[in-house]
C-alpha cells in the first residue's frame, strides 16, 4: 500500500525521463501549461497522476504474484524482492554486500565521468572556437557517437585488456559524444555583443575566456554532463559482463546465471534508483551554480 | 580627446564574392566633449559606423584617430552601450559594474566602492546586489551605463541604447543621458532612429544616408544643452522651435521618398 503524501512543487522537475533534457527545454513550459489548460490538469494534478501510475504498477506486480498467475522464478512478489534488497545490504550477494557492488560501479563511473570532462570539455571548446578544431574533431566525436557501447567492447578489451581500465574506458567513451557536443554547442551560443562589450572593457583573450565564454557555457556544460551520466550509466551493464568480480552490473549478470531473479529485480531497481539520484544531484548542482540561466 | 575619422570605407564580402560597400568616404572631427548622434534609416550603416569607430569591425579602408593613436581594435578609452544591454547575468548588478575594474585587477574594495559611486551616478543606488533578472529594462541600461562609465572613457559609444525601451522609460532615459553628459563631459557617439531623440539630446547632429552610406547632413544643435541649462528637460520638445527642427529634419528623410 502507497501512503498519499504531499510532495511540494519544487519536486515537480525531478519528474523527468533519466536520459536527461536536451537544452533549452525551458522554451516547452508555456505549452505545457496550455495543453494542461486543456485537459484541465494543472503541474499538481500531473504529479498526482505519476504517483497514482507507479503505485499502479506496484499493486498490479502484488496483485498477479499473490495470485500466483506468475512462477516466482519469473516474477517473485514485491515483498521477497524487498527482503531481498534487505539481506543484499547485509549479507550480500556474490562475494559482497550491495554497498560493495555498488561501490564498484559508482567508482567506474565517477572515474569515467572525471576522465570524460577533463578530455570533453577542452574538446567541446576546441570544436566552438576554431574551424580547425571543428574540422578535426568533428569526425572522430560524430563518428563516436551513434555507435551501441556494446560494439566496441570488444575492441577495448583486445586494447586495454580486462581489468579496470577496460571498463572506465568504455564507460567514459559513451560519455565524451554528450559532453563534446554540449560544450561546442554553449560555446558557439555565447552572445557576441556579451564578448564584444568586454573587449571594449580591455578584456584580453585569456580574461574574455574566463570571465565571459566560460561562464556563458557553464548551463550547457552541466546539461552535457547530466545526459553524459545516464549514457554511463547504462554502458555500466554491459561493461561489467566481462571478467568483473564486483559490481551492480555484475551482480546482476551472476544472479541470472543462477536464476535468482529477485536479485536481478532488486539490482535493477537500485540501478533506476541512482540514475535516479544522479538526475537530483545534477539539478542540484545546476541550481546553486547556474541558476541564473533558467530566469529571464 | 579627438576622434577623427579619415575617408572611412566598410564593404562587406559576399557569399558569392564581391563586396558590398556599406558606408563610403566618411569623414568625421570630433572634438572633445561633444554630444554627437548619428542618425539614419535602418540599413544605412550607422551601426557599422560606431562598430568600427570602437574596434570590432576593421574598416575596408581609411581610419579612425582617437587623440594621436590609430584605433585598432576594442579599448578602455572607448565605451560602448548597446541596443540590448549584454549585461552577465551570473553577476549582480554591482559586480556587472565593476567588471572592467575587475579586468583590470583592481581589489574587491575598490570595485566594489567606485561601482556604487557608478550606480549612483544613473540613479541605482540601492539596486546593487540585485541579480540581473531581477531589474527592469530601463534598470538594465542604466546598469550597462554604468559599466561603460566606470572605465572612465573618453569617448562613450551608444548604439541604440534606447531603442528597446518603452517610450516613458525611454524620455526618462533620455534625460539621463543627457544629465551623465553634462556631468561628466565625456565625448558621446549616440546611434539612434529617432527624430525627436536625435533633436534632443544631440550637441551635433549627423545623418547618414545612401546606398553606399554617407553622410547627407552635419549640424550643430542646441536643444538637449538649453533643456540642461534651463532645466526644463523634455518639455523643451514642446517649443516652437523644436518642431521647425522637427519638420525640416522630416523632410530631409521623407521628401526624398516621395518623389
Amino acid at each position: 500500500m502507497t501512503v498519499a503524501v504531499p510532495v511540494p512543487d519544487a519536486a515537480l522537475p525531478f519528474i523527468v525521463p533519466a536520459e536527461g533534457i536536451p537544452a533549452g527545454v525551458d522554451d516547452a513550459r508555456p505549452h505545457r501549461t496550455e495543453a494542461a489548460a486543456i485537459t484541465g490538469a494543472g503541474p499538481s494534478a500531473q504529479l498526482w497522476i505519476s504517483l497514482a501510475t507507479i503505485a499502479g504498477f506496484l499493486v498490479l506486480w502484488w496483485a498477479v504474484t499473490a495470485s500466483g498467475a506468475v512462477a516466482p522464478l519469473f516474477l517473485p512478489s514485491p515483498e521477497i524482492v524487498v527482503a531481498r534488497l534487505g539481506r543484499l545490504a547485509t549479507e550480500g550477494f556474490v562475494d559482497g554486500t550491495l554497498a560493495q557492488h555498488l561501490g564498484a560501479s559508482l567508482l567506474r563511473v565517477f572515474a569515467a565521468l572525471g576522465a570524460a570532462l577533463v578530455l570533453g570539455i577542452p574538446a567541446g571548446f576546441a570544436i566552438g572556437s576554431s574551424p580547425i578544431g571543428r574540422g578535426v574533431l568533428d569526425p572522430v566525436i560524430e563518428f563516436l557517437r551513434p555507435i551501441p557501447p556494446l560494439a566496441y567492447l570488444p575492441l577495448i578489451i583486445i586494447w586495454a585488456g580486462i581489468g579496470e581500465a577496460a571498463k572506465v574506458l568504455v564507460i567514459a567513451l559513451a560519455m565524451l559524444p554528450p559532453i563534446v557536443i554540449a560544450t561546442a554547442a554553449g560555446m558557439e551560443g555565447v552572445d557576441r555583443n556579451r564578448l564584444n562589450i568586454a573587449r571594449a572593457l580591455g578584456a584580453s583573450r585569456v580574461q574574455l575566456f574566463r570571465h565571459v565564454v566560460f561562464p556563458s557555457t557553464l548551463p550547457s556544460i552541466l546539461t552535457g554532463t547530466r545526459i553524459a551520466l545516464g549514457a554511463g550509466w547504462s554502458t555500466l551493464v554491459a561493461s561489467e559482463l566481462v571478467a568483473a568480480t564486483r559490481g551492480v552490473g555484475f551482480m546482476i549478470q551472476s544472479a541470472a546465471n543462477f536464476l535468482a531473479t529477485d536479485v536481478v529485480i532488486a539490482g535493477i531497481l537500485v540501478i533506476a534508483a541512482v540514475a535516479f539520484a544522479f538526475e537530483c544531484g545534477v539539478r542540484v548542482i545546476e541550481r546553486l551554480f547556474v541558476g541564473w540561466s533558467r530566469r529571464g | 580627446m579627438k576622434l577623427n575619422v579619415f575617408r572611412l570605407a566598410i564593404g562587406f564580402a559576399q557569399p558569392r564574392g564581391g563586396e558590398t560597400a556599406v558606408l563610403e568616404d566618411i569623414n568625421l572631427r570630433i572634438p572633445a566633449g561633444e554630444f554627437v548622434v548619428i542618425l539614419g534609416a535602418s540599413g544605412c550603416g550607422k551601426s557599422t559606423l560606431l562598430n568600427v569607430i570602437a574596434g570590432f569591425l576593421k574598416p575596408s579602408s581609411g581610419e579612425v584617430w582617437v587623440d594621436d593613436r590609430p584605433v585598432s581594435g576594442p579599448g578602455p578609452d572607448r565605451g560602448v552601450v548597446l541596443q540590448t544591454d549584454a549585461l552577465y547575468p551570473w553577476l549582480d548588478a554591482r559586480e556587472n559594474v565593476g567588471f572592467g575594474l575587475k579586468l583590470r585587477g583592481i581589489s574587491r574594495q575598490e570595485r566594489r566602492e567606485r561601482a556604487d559611486e557608478a550606480l549612483r551616478l544613473v540613479g541605482l543606488e540601492d539596486k546593487g546586489d540585485h541579480a540581473i533578472w531581477q531589474l527592469s529594462g530601463g534598470q538594465r541600461q542604466r546598469v550597462s551605463l554604468a559599466r561603460a562609465l566606470i572605465a572612465d572613457p573618453d569617448i562613450l559609444l551608444m548604439d541604440e541604447p534606447l531603442g528597446a525601451l518603452d517610450a516613458l522609460t525611454r524620455e526618462q532615459m533620455q534625460d539621463l543621458v543627457l544629465e551623465v553628459w553634462a556631468r561628466t563631459g565625456k565625448t558621446v557617439l549616440f546611434v539612434t532612429h529617432g527624430l525627436d531623440e536625435a533633436l534632443y539630446l544631440g550637441s551635433r547632429l549627423i545623418v547618414l544616408g545612401g546606398q553606399p552610406g554617407r553622410v547627407l547632413l552635419d549640424k550643430p544643435l542646441s536643444f538637449g544643452r538649453r533643456a540642461v541649462e534651463e532645466r526644463i528637460g523634455g518639455r523643451i520638445k514642446s517649443t516652437p522651435a523644436f518642431a521647425a527642427a522637427r519638420e525640416e529634419l522630416h523632410d530631409l528623410f521623407f521628401a526624398g521618398a516621395e518623389r
